[in-house]
């Protein structure tokens, strides 16, 4: 044991000791004072990024009370010391000068400063008036003890179901898909695939810019000397394309059509994995009426479902080269090869996502492409904490914490258990999922709009739900319907709302959260939240007790204690009085108690003292006869997954047919809900550029990243700016049948999207490219469509954008 | 070859005979040379499907101009190599002064939000392609004034993964009205520690993403961050990396995964 080793393994243990304190809620005790030496004001700790789903770890650097400098951390797996240029620049997301600092209630055209207290009168006034008419509406930002705090409030206090999150909007699709394929959500496979694969499939998907850690972890490989293989099958020529050895373009929609002419030819062929699939697989199609189930069908009836998909009638429908498909299909044909498939909003967001989710997941099977490090088919997130939140959590209409659903009468009893409530309290029946819950608080009462509060935190829906002008704004002309928002900076939403709340964001509070690879992350408090700034957890948990002042029956448990109790010392803590919420670690209260649920979709979590020494573990975390904790890398895989059937290479043990067999779909090509005509010659695409994150609500403050890409833009080909006469900088109108946006044209820019085709980026809040876009939505997942819809453009005036 | 001189004495249609051969033997050459002479490859058209038809028609001028405007826009398919100066490590430079070092200080902030932080890049670039940054950037480039310093860490791929252009694309343009930040990021450490004068001082910053010490210090680097010796190639050999600043073991008494002391409790 040398120096190092010696001194990292003290720093652990202390680390441990420090940490199951913290988790218990002690204080740390006295701490000696800190050396300071060059640079040395400057004290570094871990904190996961506070952007995308790719679950990066960063180290903070802060002096004074403030952060001062980031640095990619090398001790993490995920980004081994890398970070992308939103990544270096996180520490100053919190410093814009327009930050929200105190509660502002509306009182005719303007919101006028309110103290918390009052704020928390208003807000539990709304929700006694009413209780099942109050709506809470999250996304993929709120760390899991806030999403479980939420669903707690909502579905243990309430008894009802009125919780969903943005997330609906991007990765829903991907669990449907998830669920129709293998019974039970998210990737088997991780992050260490992009080490071991010889090919990577990008469908629909731009990596070099949405998810850059993970693009440039392969892409380096080339450096080093590895051939990688890289294949962009996308609509638009992209920053990704560049980097690829083969570029497929297909019209839009036409994926699905690409999928079952790979199958087919991988069936006729004879070049599928016979042996993997009669071992671990079963064929399935969609059923009459459409179920996420569908019906079992044999491979014969496989085989006669794809038949139509001949490589001459897939090029015809997408405009994908017979060649290509051919190369495709030989690729996956080849058991030499390990080939990993990436994809993200493209087949996300997409009136047939679930099906063109399963498809994927059915090449892969089919081929035998899985299981093994570098065969796998992977879906990446937005939000950091997508997975975690939102799909572990289950902060959504339908569901429990925990993979529970509300509809399954045991999934109820297990919860009320968990949170001693009366039998009965959660309700069976679903709430609203997010275009159903918005229209209904768009509606008015009399109408059947029975939303009458609706409480956003952690996102921005009046920038990024579809169709605004239908789902939004109706409700700001009806006087019963109060909107309540909390949120860091002003936005689209908090400027409409009847009630702001000021959050503390990412390093001013505890927090974790889960990423795209199954990795629970945590990380600590650093800074103070500026002005009144406050936790969104302790936003909850103050309305609940404000409530339980009240008396209302929902916020008390059975034995009448109320629903957030912590205690230290066997006494209460009064963490609904903010002066005392850092008392204890909150967090590690509501994380212990979540931990509970997970073990039921094997999804098992360590204890919180666990996540504190490491850069996040990837679930599920089994406990080792040492008394250790081990991560799994490889899930249904026998070789890295301690819950496979002892003996078996493969097994899915959640199959939905219940005998460890995963589903391959066969599900048709169908022409989208809406083309280009002649009337909208255009197809219409949204989407982001690297410099962006989500909403822009936190990436446009900050400098260097609003310098390098300040406005929303249009994107076209140059032969179809010729014809219609606009050139760069030009400001034309882009007009769909729901509404026009005036937006500057780059020529030349960051994409290409081949002639007929625009695109156009989302961030930017004062060029709102949603109010366009199709509110279509697939028929399982409820995702709506925001990549394809008709549009046309009218020339204006000549000039350069904003001079 | 025909059109050899004959033997006799030249009469005049020998010597006509002369001037045909020797028109003759010029028109063989050139023929011969023009058709060795490899024909310039016509552009081919791009293989992939996505490419339409009008990827094989000429640009017109205007994209030509656009195609071709910014500081470096195609540089890197040129003859970089023979227009690059020579650059002589061996050649030892003066010694900074204090005034030089803080003007280099002052200059490196202005590209970057914080000591640490990946610069902007400040002259244009093509926003779509595969970046060519190292033609110039993989071993630093003099070009007149103009300097292209060498990366400081080993080459990745993607560079615009993390360098973005500190001024705004073309046609786009900032909103003139879009809140300030309040950020203050750390500032340069300032020189390194030295034991006793005349020691070599230690490195005042991490060594990650810095281990190409040449870029700063070496001579592309600015004149107030230059080693007075470049022709010693082994930095490390006498300047000692800080384990605390590359966080390879905690501050004495603060561990890195627990929370600053005081604040997690700290309310304003």
């Amino acid at each position: 044991m040398d120096r190092r080793d010696f001194l990292k393994s003290t720093a652990m243990t202390a680390a441990t000791l420090a940490a199951s304190r913290l988790a218990y809620g002690q204080a740390a005790g006295p701490t000696p004072p800190v050396a300071t030496g060059a640079g040395g004001g400057v004290k570094w700790n871990k904190a996961p990024c506070r952007f995308c789903g790719t679950g990066c770890h960063v180290q903070v650097g802060v002096e004074g009370g403030k952060v001062v400098a980031i640095a990619g951390d090398p001790k993490a797996e995920v980004n081994k010391g890398l970070l992308c240029v939103k990544g270096y620049h996180v520490g100053l997301a919190l410093y814009g000068s327009d930050r929200l600092t105190q509660p502002l209630l509306r009182k005719g055209d303007k919101q006028v400063p309110i103290s918390w207290d009052e704020a928390l009168d208003v807000i539990a006034s709304r929700i006694q008036k009413d209780p099942k008419g109050f709506a809470l509406y999250g996304s993929g930002q709120w760390t899991i003890p806030e999403g479980y705090a939420a669903s707690k409030l909502v579905k243990g206090g309430l008894g009802s179901n009125q919780l969903d999150a943005n997330a609906r909007l991007c990765m829903s699709s991907a669990v449907t898909g998830f669920l129709a394929t293998y019974g039970v959500d998210e990737p088997a496979g991780c992050y260490d695939d992009l080490d071991a694969c010889d090919v990577l499939i990008m469908w629909g998907n731009n990596p070099a810019e949405m998810h850059p850690v993970l693009f440039s972890r392969v892409i380096d490989r080339r450096s080093r000397g590895e051939k990688v293989t890289l294949i962009d099958i996308g609509t638009r020529r992209t920053r990704t394309s560049a980097f690829c050895d083969h570029v497929l373009r297909f019209k839009p929609n036409t994926d699905l059509a690409i999928a079952c002419g790979i199958a087919h030819l991988l069936v006729e062929n004879g070049t599928w994995d016979k042996a993997f699939v009669d071992a671990n697989c079963a064929f399935r199609a969609p059923s009459e009426p459409a179920t996420l189930q569908g019906k079992a069908i044999t491979f014969d009836e496989y085989r006669a479902l794809l038949a139509p998909y001949t490589p001459e009638h897939v090029e015809k429908l997408s405009g994908v080269s017979q060649q290509d498909l051919r190369m495709l299909a030989g690729l996956f044909g080849r058991q030499d090869v390990r080939i990993t498939s990436l994809w993200c909003m493209g087949v996300n967001q997409h009136t047939r996502g679930t099906a063109m989710n399963s498809l994927i997941h059915g090449l892969h099977l089919l081929s035998g492409h899985f299981g093994k490090p570098g065969d796998a088919p992977t879906s990446l997130t937005g939000q950091p904490s997508a997975c975690g939140t939102v799909r572990e959590v289950g902060t959504l209409a339908h569901a429990l914490p925990g993979g529970r659903v509300v509809a399954e009468e045991k999934h109820r009893h297990q919860m009320e258990d968990l949170w001693n409530v009366p039998p009965g309290r959660i309700s069976s029946k679903p709430g609203y999922h997010t275009v159903q819950m918005w229209e209904r608080f768009s509606t008015p009462t009399d109408q059947g709009g029975d939303i009458h509060t609706l409480w956003v935190q952690v996102t921005n829906p009046a920038q990024t739900l579809p169709n605004r002008h239908k789902l939004v704004d109706p409700s700001r002309k009806l006087a019963d319907k109060f909107l309540i928002v909390s949120d860091a900076y002003p936005t689209e939403t908090t400027r409409i709302a009847d009630l702001v709340l000021p959050s503390a964001m990412w390093v001013e509070k505890n927090g974790m959260v889960g990423n795209s690879e199954r990795r629970t992350q945590q990380w600590f408090k650093m800074v103070a939240p500026p002005g009144q700034a406050r936790d969104d957890a302790w936003q909850l948990i103050a309305v609940a007790h404000r409530l339980f002042e009240r008396g209302f029956e929902g916020m008390k448990d059975k034995d009448g204690r109320f629903l957030f109790e912590v205690k230290k010392d066997g006494k209460p803590v009064p963490i609904w009085d903010f002066q005392h919420y850092y008392d204890v670690n909150v967090d590690a209260h509501l994380f212990e108690e979540y931990r509970k649920t997970t073990r039921l979709k094997h999804k098992d979590l360590a204890p919180y003292e666990e996540y504190v020494k490491a850069r996040g573990l990837r679930w599920p975390v089994v406990q080792q006869p040492d008394g250790g904790w081990r991560e799994t890398r490889f899930r249904f895989s026998g070789f890295d997954d301690p819950y496979v059937q002892e003996g078996r290479d493969i097994d899915f043990y959640h199959s939905p047919t219940h005998d460890g067999r995963a589903q391959i779909w066969f599900n048709p090509y169908e022409p989208p809900p809406e083309s280009p005509d002649t009337e909208f010659p255009f197809w219409l695409c949204t989407g982001r550029v690297i410099e962006h994150w989500h909403s822009g609500t936190m990436t446009m403050r900050i400098p260097q990243l609003q310098r390098a890409m300040p406005s929303a833009y249009l994107e076209m080909n140059r032969a179809d700016a010729r014809r219609l006469g606009v050139g760069n900088g030009d400001i034309v109108t882009v007009e769909t049948r729901r509404g026009s946006l005036d937006l500057p044209v780059w020529l030349g820019g960051r994409g290409e999207p081949p002639e007929g085709s625009l695109f156009v980026p989302f961030f930017d809040e004062r060029l709102l490219i949603n109010e366009l876009t199709l509110d279509a939505h697939d028929p399982f997942s409820k995702q709506p469509d925001y990549k394809k819809c008709a549009a046309r453009v009218r020339g204006r005036a000549k000039k350069e954008a904003r001079g | 070859m025909s059109g050899a001189p004959q033997d006799g004495g030249p009469g005049l249609p020998a010597r006509w005979l002369h001037v045909a051969a020797g028109i003759a033997v010029a028109l063989a050459f050139t023929g011969y040379v023009a058709g060795t002479r490899p024909v310039p490859e016509r552009p081919e058209p791009e293989s992939t499907p996505g490419a339409s038809a009008t990827s094989e028609r000429a640009p017109s001028y205007r994209e030509l101009r656009e195609a071709r405007r910014g500081d470096n826009a195609r540089m890197y398919e040129g003859a970089m190599e023979a227009l690059r100066q020579g650059l002589d490590p061996l050649t030892p430079t003066a010694v900074a002064t204090v005034e030089q070092r803080a003007r280099a200080v002052e200059a490196r902030k202005a590209h970057r939000a914080y000591d640490g932080a990946p610069p902007t890049i400040p002259h244009e670039v093509d926003p779509l392609g595969t970046p060519g940054c190292l033609s110039c950037h993989g071993q630093g480039m003099k070009l007149g004034e103009r300097i292209a310093p060498r990366i400081s860490h080993p080459p990745y791929q993607s560079c615009n993964q993390c360098h973005v252009v500190e001024a705004s694309p073309k046609p786009l343009a900032p909103y003139p009205d879009v809140p300030a930040n309040r950020f203050v990021g750390r500032t340069s450490a300032g020189g390194g520690a030295r034991a006793w004068p005349g020691a070599p001082p230690t490195m005042p910053h991490a060594e990650h993403m810095r281990t190409e010490c040449a870029s700063c210090h070496g001579p592309t680097g600015k004149p107030g961050l230059r080693t007075s010796h470049p022709e010693r190639q082994n930095c490390v050999q006498c300047h000692a990396s800080s384990a605390a600043l590359d966080q390879r073991e905690p501050p004495v008494g603060l561990l890195d995964s627990t929370p600053p002391p005081g604040v997690a409790k700290e309310v304003p």
